[in-house]
C-alpha cells in the first residue's frame, strides 16, 4: 500500500497528539518526522513515538526532507502563516490547525501560494467526519428536513484555555478565535450555503482579567434567507461531567435535526479513587483518524481534501466580522470569495 | 384551590380575547374577591391578538380600570409602553416566566452567593407552527430580564421561515452588568419539536434546563415527552400575585419591573435592519 509520508510539525496547539495519533492509527499514513522549537512541551508525545519516527527541534529541518509529503502543523496561531507558507514552499501539502490564519491578508496568502504551488491546504475541520454529523449531511440531502430554515451551533468549553491561547498576540483572540469556526463550518456545510452577515456579542467574563473574550453569541444570516446563532464561550465549569459540547440544530420545512458530538456516551460513577465522581465515558469512532483518513487518501490520489482551503478562508471571514461586530455593535458582512460563491448549494 | 387573592371588596374582572381564555377563567375563579363579568368593571384582563388593541386598552386605562396584559403582540409594543408610561402601575404586563416554577428555582439557584454573579443566560422556547410567537418570544425576554437584569443593547434578527408570518425571533442582548444573553422563540418547528432550553452560567457554575431530556414521557405511537405540572398553574400563580399587588398597592414597584421587559420588547420588537446598529436602551 502505498503510504502518505506524513510530518508533524509543533505540539504548540495539543490537538497535535490527536493528529499523530491518528497518523500512527491509519494503514495508509507513515509518520516519518515530528519537530517542535520547544522540546520539552513535546517530550511526552515523544517518548510514545516508535523508534523510527525522527525526532527534531527545527521546522526547516523537518522541511527540508525528501521523505516527507505532507504535514500537519499545530503551532501557535501567530505562526500559522508562517509555517504553512514555510512548507508550502517546500513542496509539502498542507494540514493546518484552525483556524487557518488570524486574519484574511495571511489565510488570503496561503490560498494564493497553495494555488501556485498546486498542493492540498485544509484546515482541521474533524467535526465533518464524526459520523453523527455524516447522518445529518445525508439525511439533509435525502431531503428529509425539507428546505433548511435556520441552523444553530454551540461549541462550548469549560473554563480552562491558558498560555498562548490567552495571549491576544499569539492567538489573535479568544473564543471567537478558537471556537467559532467548528459550527459554522458544519452549518455551511450542512446548508450549502456561506454566512453573509454577523452579529456578535463579545465579553471577558468567566474569567475576568483573562487577555482575550471568552464569552461570545453571535446570530447569523445565511446567503438565501436562513437565518443561525453560534455560541463559542469557554464558559463552563470546571466540574462540568464534560470538557464541553459540539451541537447543532437544524430547523428545515419538513423537520428538525439535532445531535451533540459529546452525546454519545455512557455514565459511570464511581465512590472511590482519583477518578472517583460521575464521569461520562464516550465511545464511538474517532473523527481526527477519519480526518486524517480523507486528507492522506486524497492527497495519495492527487485530488483536494473535502474540506479545502476556502473552507478555512471562510472561517477567518467569519471570525473578522465577529470581531468587528463585537466592536462596532452592529452587524457586519462576512467577506466572500468567488470560489465560496461557485461552491454554493455544491455541498 | 382557593388561597391568596383579594382580601378586600370582590373585584369585577373583564376577560378579553380567546387566547387562554379557559386557562383564565379557571385561574380567576379559583383567586377569592374575583368576580368575571361582562358588565362594569375595575380591571380588565387581556390576551389577544386583535389588531384594534392598543385604543381599546387607552379607553379602558383613561375610564380608570386597571389593564393585565399578556404577551402583547410585537406591533403594540411601542403604544403600550407609551401607555404604560402614561398610566403607571394601572397597566400591567405578563411576567410568565417570572412565576414560571423553573425560572423561579434557577433564580433562587443562580442567587447562591457561591455561584458569582451571573455571565451568561440563554432562553430557548420552541414550537409547532401556528403557535402564538409573540408569547413565546415575550417568555423568552422575560426569563432573560428575570435572570440577567436589566437590559442595555439588544440585536434583533425576526424572520418568517415558513411563510408571511413571522415566526422565528432571535436575540442577543448585553446586561447593564456586562452579562451577554440570548433569546430564541419559534413558532416554526415540528409539532415533536416542542422544547424549552434555559441556561444560566455564572462565575463558578452553572444551571442548565432542557425540556426534552424530562423523564415524564408518553409513548404511544411516538415518544412524546410531557410538560412538568403542578398543583398551582404559573399562570393562576402570576394571576393571584397580580390581584395581590392590587390589595398591596406594589402595583407600581411591579409595574417598573414590567417596564424593563417592555422595553426591551419594543426594542426586540424593531427588528434591527440589515448591517444596522444593535438598539441601546
Amino acid at each position: 500500500m502505498k503510504k502518505l509520508r506524513l510530518g508533524a510539525i509543533s505540539f504548540d496547539h495539543p490537538h497535535q497528539y490527536g493528529w499523530v495519533g491518528a497518523a500512527l492509527d491509519l494503514p495508509m499514513v507513515e509518520l516519518v518526522a515530528v519537530a517542535d522549537t520547544i522540546p520539552e512541551q513535546a517530550e511526552e508525545a515523544w517518548r510514545a513515538l516508535p523508534e523510527e519516527v525522527a525526532i527534531l527541534e527545527s521546522v526547516d529541518d523537518l522541511l527540508a526532507r525528501d521523505d516527507v509529503d505532507a504535514v500537519v502543523i499545530c503551532s501557535t496561531n501567530a505562526y500559522h502563516r508562517e509555517h504553512a507558507e514555510a512548507a508550502l514552499r517546500a513542496g509539502k501539502h498542507v494540514l493546518l490547525e484552525k483556524p487557518l490564519a488570524t486574519n484574511l491578508a495571511d489565510a488570503s496568502a496561503l490560498l494564493e501560494l497553495a494555488a501556485a504551488k498546486g498542493l492540498s491546504l485544509t484546515p482541521t475541520y474533524p467535526c465533518r467526519f464524526d459520523p453523527r454529523a455524516v447522518d445529518a449531511k445525508r439525511r439533509i440531502e435525502a431531503g428529509q428536513i425539507g428546505r433548511i430554515l435556520a441552523m444553530h451551533a454551540t461549541n462550548h468549553l469549560k473554563k480552562t484555555p491558558e498560555g498562548w491561547f490567552v495571549d491576544p498576540l499569539l492567538s489573535g483572540g479568544g473564543t471567537i478565535m478558537d471556537h467559532i469556526v467548528h459550527g459554522i463550518d458544519l452549518m455551511r456545510w450542512f446548508g450549502g450555503r456561506e454566512v453573509v452577515e454577523i452579529y456578535a456579542e463579545a465579553a471577558t467574563l468567566a474569567r475576568p482579567g483573562l487577555g482575550v473574550e471568552d464569552v461570545a453569541m453571535l446570530v447569523l444570516a445565511f446567503d438565501g434567507g436562513a437565518i443561525g446563532s453560534c455560541d463559542p464561550s469557554w464558559n463552563r465549569p470546571l466540574k462540568s461531567v464534560n470538557w464541553g459540547d459540539v451541537s447543532v440544530r437544524i430547523l428545515g420545512t419538513k423537520g428538525a435535526l439535532e445531535f451533540d458530538l459529546t452525546g454519545q456516551y455512557f455514565t459511570r460513577t464511581l465512590d472511590a479513587g482519583e477518578e472517583g465522581g460521575v464521569v461520562q465515558v464516550q465511545f464511538g469512532d474517532n473523527m481526527n483518524e477519519l480526518l486524517m483518513k480523507e486528507f492522506a487518501e486524497a492527497v495519495l490520489a492527487g485530488r483536494k481534501p473535502s474540506v479545502t482551503d476556502v473552507d478555512g478562508w471562510q472561517g477567518v471571514a467569519c471570525i473578522e466580522a465577529a470581531y468587528k461586530s463585537a466592536r462596532m455593535h452592529r452587524a457586519e458582512e462576512v467577506a466572500m470569495l468567488p470560489e465560496a460563491r461557485g461552491n454554493r448549494g455544491a455541498r | 384551590m382557593s388561597g391568596s387573592g383579594s382580601r378586600g371588596a370582590v373585584r369585577r374582572v373583564l376577560l378579553v380575547g380567546e387566547a387562554e381564555r379557559a386557562e383564565r377563567e379557571a385561574a380567576y375563579a379559583d383567586i377569592s374577591g374575583i368576580q368575571l363579568t361582562a358588565g362594569d368593571v375595575g380591571v380588565v384582563d387581556v390576551f389577544t391578538r386583535d389588531p384594534d388593541l392598543p385604543p381599546a386598552v387607552a379607553g379602558a386605562l383613561a375610564d380608570g380600570k386597571t389593564v393585565f396584559m399578556h404577551a402583547p403582540r410585537a406591533a403594540w409594543r411601542s403604544a403600550l409602553l407609551s401607555l404604560h408610561r402614561e398610566h403607571g402601575g394601572r397597566l400591567r404586563l405578563a411576567r410568565p416566566a417570572r412565576f414560571d416554577p423553573r425560572i423561579e428555582s434557577m433564580l433562587a439557584g443562580a442567587d447562591r452567593p457561591e455561584m458569582g454573579e451571573v455571565i451568561t443566560v440563554r432562553a430557548i422556547r420552541l414550537a409547532a407552527a401556528g403557535a402564538n410567537l409573540d408569547a413565546l418570544e415575550w417568555w423568552a425576554l422575560d426569563v432573560l430580564v428575570t435572570l440577567g437584569g436589566a437590559v442595555e443593547r439588544v440585536f434583533c434578527q425576526r424572520s418568517a421561515l415558513r411563510g408571511e408570518a413571522e415566526d422565528q425571533v432571535l436575540s442577543v442582548v448585553r446586561f447593564a452588568n456586562g452579562a451577554i444573553g440570548y433569546a430564541e422563540a419559534s413558532a416554526a418547528y415540528p409539532p415533536a419539536g416542542e422544547r424549552t432550553l434555559v441556561e444560566v452560567v455564572t462565575e463558578q457554575g452553572m444551571l442548565e434546563y432542557d425540556s426534552a431530556t424530562s423523564p415524564n414521557r408518553l409513548l404511544g405511537e411516538r415518544l412524546q415527552v410531557l410538560e412538568e405540572t403542578y398543583v398551582e398553574s404559573p399562570l393562576r400563580r402570576m394571576l393571584g400575585a397580580f390581584v395581590e399587588s392590587l390589595d398591596d398597592g406594589v402595583g407600581v414597584r411591579e409595574a417598573a419591573a414590567e417596564e424593563r421587559l417592555l422595553e426591551l420588547a419594543v426594542a426586540a420588537a424593531a427588528k434591527t435592519p440589515d448591517g444596522a446598529e444593535a438598539v441601546t436602551l
